[in-house]
């Protein structure tokens, strides 16, 4: 993605945020705009420890949720992890050495969520009292960018890549007041397709661009 | 062949007398279009955080960088001019301020444009001088060697100007132990006793008596600083000057001074030599050393090469016949210490074709590698042994098909000087017999996989430096990055292939 897309996003999710539809008019359908910060444990682990340091990394983005009715929600989710690393060689039993050509590595999973929320109904008075939690799960569909480029690469030996993915969440919102949400999940997503066919990946036997996440949403709106 | 005749030689065990330890000048003799000895004869023994965006590929297959176009304004076209010219070949270009130290003009353009196409559609207009995109250009580190681009066909068939590079240090951490005839690293003159000996062709030569020798620093491959712990096992000594040629030869593959204007180069040009005697000449026979290379002297370098800071271990020589677990022995107590250790994978295969021992030691320990010889054209070198204890292939040369131009060339010994008072058969001359003298040098081409294993031994000092310090994984790094040649998948010929030294050096993407 370029970056020029990038601030194309990061502006119209913005607006959106401006723009979110009160919460008086959310009866029927709502839209909520949302940040989104995520922490992917990825699952091939190998290939990222030896490269970028960590299997652990963070991506950072935005969406959507559409909630048209009876607690059914679709969500529309742009992120992207941005990575300097390191080529590196993995040995026979496993063992990580860096060899120091610098690498930069980007993904960027544009997905698709559909899931089902469970509204937990309080007496009025508990209402009153306790923050509102409203749990949820889905399952979904995303395309997955990938570019690699290393330093003294030539232009075949860089890597651009599209591959559909899936995924699966679960979690809860928490209504922090009656525009702000806060919802923490977890979601599982499996995106072959990418690795698996040459590098470190290929010599690691790990084909799986997806991992476990852990992902805060700032939601705005009801 | 020498006949050794026992007379009043050194005394077995007794190392040469130091008589002064400075010579005359070496003499550089040029580049020899001498056929040096057939193969055979020797079997017996904070980075930059900077990344290049992603290029797009033109038509001719060139990169360049994506969103711009550099264009040229003839002298006088006014501005309003420029800008109708920039819309009418792109809608959303713009043109960005005139970079400093440019005559020219940088439009941008979207970056999924296709960069050629515009250009040539600015090159149509009257008041364009010229357009083009902005080419990708690649760092290419070539040496300025005198007869590098000649003579070294070696070095591009394993795409060592863009490992260089990768890594232009050229192993200066890393200490390589060259285990072999010794090395021509010091200026000395040594004093030798000369027993009677036969030549090659019957000739009788009566004893030379004590006699003091010149030796010189091979002026293209020892540097201050350069060597670090010599050590002689054939005299017991410390002076392991080399007698014969074929140490200093390997040890110029490994690491002659590169990018110096003169000579040639080698793989890793900046590794510090550990001279390790641990095989003799023929001249060695004469002056009478007790041992002319053994398993006994093999595995006593190897230890002290480990023992004295060395990482690698180039073992150019081999033997057949029964097992060496002496050598065996001291090679994983070397591994054991953190060296990789590359050895010779024989030059027997038109003389029957027998197990190499040390070889077929090297593919059983993980750490120590066996290399087999191809000739300029990557095919099997008609010498090198086959088997299936040949793990990976390097340039070894060839004469047949090829003359002399097949051979691997490298600074060494003037052999009109040593060798072929000896060995006046091997030179296709009878010179009168004098007194040897190793202070006269010349670029020699040698075939062998004495001569590929030190290929090997200097890219595993890069990449020792690079960043692999376990020497099984040096091992399987060199196997992995090989470019497979003859059956695909490891074989018996090349093992797994012609060793790659810059996708070797370069590692692996998470992806590719």
């Amino acid at each position: 993605m370029s970056l020029g897309l990038v601030r194309a996003t990061s502006a119209a999710v913005v607006c959106v945020l401006l723009t979110a539809t009160p919460v008086v008019a959310q009866r029927q359908t709502a839209v909520r705009p949302f940040a989104i910060f995520t922490v992917e444990r990825f699952t091939a682990a190998t290939t990222f420890d030896a490269t970028l340091g960590s299997s652990f990394q963070p991506l950072w983005g935005g969406g959507l949720e559409v909630t048209p009715r009876n607690n059914v929600f679709l969500d529309f989710t742009v992120s992207r992890l941005n990575r300097h690393g390191q080529r590196a060689f993995v040995d026979d039993n496993g063992q990580a050495f860096q060899l120091g050509v610098p690498l930069h590595a980007s993904l960027t999973p544009i997905e698709f969520t559909i899931g089902r929320r469970f509204p937990i109904r309080r007496k009025p008075a508990a209402r009153r009292r306790r923050m509102t939690v409203i749990p949820y799960v889905g399952v979904g569909v995303g395309a997955y960018r990938y570019d690699e480029t290393s330093d003294s690469s030539t232009a075949d030996e860089d890597v651009e890549a599209t591959h559909v993915g899936f995924l699966a969440v679960g979690g809860a919102e928490f209504r922090v007041s009656r525009w702000l949400g806060i919802a923490a999940d977890a979601q599982y997503t499996r995106v072959p397709g990418i690795l698996g066919k040459g590098g470190l990946s290929q010599r690691a036997d790990e084909n799986d661009l997806g991992g476990i996440a852990g992902r805060v949403r700032v939601i705005l709106g009801k | 062949m020498l006949i050794g005749v026992r007379g009043r030689g050194q005394r077995p065990g007794e190392s040469p007398t130091l008589l002064y330890p400075y010579s005359l000048p070496a003499i550089d003799r040029g580049l020899s279009t001498v056929e040096g000895p057939e193969p055979v004869r020797r079997a017996a023994a904070t980075r930059a955080r900077f990344v290049a965006p992603i290029d797009r590929v033109g038509r001719a297959g060139v990169p360049y960088t994506p969103g711009q176009v550099l264009v040229k304004f003839r002298d006088g076209t006014s501005t309003a001019v420029r800008l109708n010219s920039v819309a009418r070949v792109s809608a959303a270009g713009t043109v960005s301020e005139r970079p400093s130290y440019a005559n020219f003009d940088v439009l941008n353009i979207d970056a999924n444009a296709d960069a050629e196409s515009v250009a040539d559609a600015l090159r149509e207009r009257p008041d364009v001088e010229y357009a083009q995109p902005s080419y990708r250009m690649f760092k290419r580190f070539v040496p300025n060697d005198q007869f590098y681009q000649a003579a070294q066909w070696n070095l591009r068939l394993i795409d060592m100007e863009r490992a260089w590079d990768l890594q232009p240090s050229a192993g200066s951490a890393i200490t390589v132990a060259v285990l072999d005839t010794g090395i021509a690293f010091e200026n000395a003159v040594l004093q030798f006793t000369g027993d009677p000996f036969v030549d090659d062709l019957g000739n009788q030569h009566s004893a030379l008596g004590t006699i003091a020798i010149p030796f010189a620093a091979a002026p293209d491959l020892i540097a201050p600083g350069r060597i670090v712990a010599p050590r002689d096992f054939v005299f017991n000594g410390v002076h392991p000057v080399d007698l014969d040629g074929h140490g200093t030869h390997v040890a110029g593959t490994l690491g002659e001074l590169t990018n110096n204007g003169m000579g040639l180069a080698g793989v890793a040009f900046n590794v510090k030599i550990m001279p390790v005697k641990v095989i003799g000449g023929d001249w060695d026979g004469i002056f009478g050393a007790s041992d002319l290379g053994s398993d006994a002297t093999v595995a006593r370098g190897i230890r002290y090469a480990a023992d004295n800071g060395a990482k690698v271990i180039n073992l150019s020589v081999a033997r057949n016949g029964p097992p060496a677990p002496a050598v065996e022995d001291a090679m994983r107590y070397a591994i054991g210490k953190g060296v990789f250790i590359a050895v010779a994978g024989g030059n027997s295969f038109e003389h029957g074709n027998p197990v190499e021992v040390l070889a077929e030691i090297a593919s059983r320990v993980q750490g120590a590698i066996s290399v087999a010889a191809v000739d300029s054209t990557k095919n099997h070198a008609y010498y090198s042994s086959t088997g299936n204890w040949v793990e990976i292939a390097a340039p070894g040369g060839a004469y047949r098909d090829f003359g002399v131009a097949g051979a691997v060339f490298q600074q060494t010994l003037d052999l009109a000087f040593g060798l072929c008072l000896v060995e006046p058969d091997a030179c296709g001359t009878r010179p009168s017999f004098d007194p040897p003298r190793f202070d006269a040098f010349n670029y020699f081409g040698f075939v062998g996989t004495s001569m590929a294993t030190p290929h090997v031994a200097g890219l595993a000092a890069l990449l020792m430096q690079q960043g692999i310090t376990d020497p099984a994984a040096i091992e399987a790094a060199i196997k992995h990055f090989a470019t497979d040649l003859g059956a695909p998948g490891r074989d018996e010929v090349f093992g797994f292939g012609l060793i790659n030294a810059r996708d070797t050096l370069r590692g692996l993407g998470l992806a590719k």
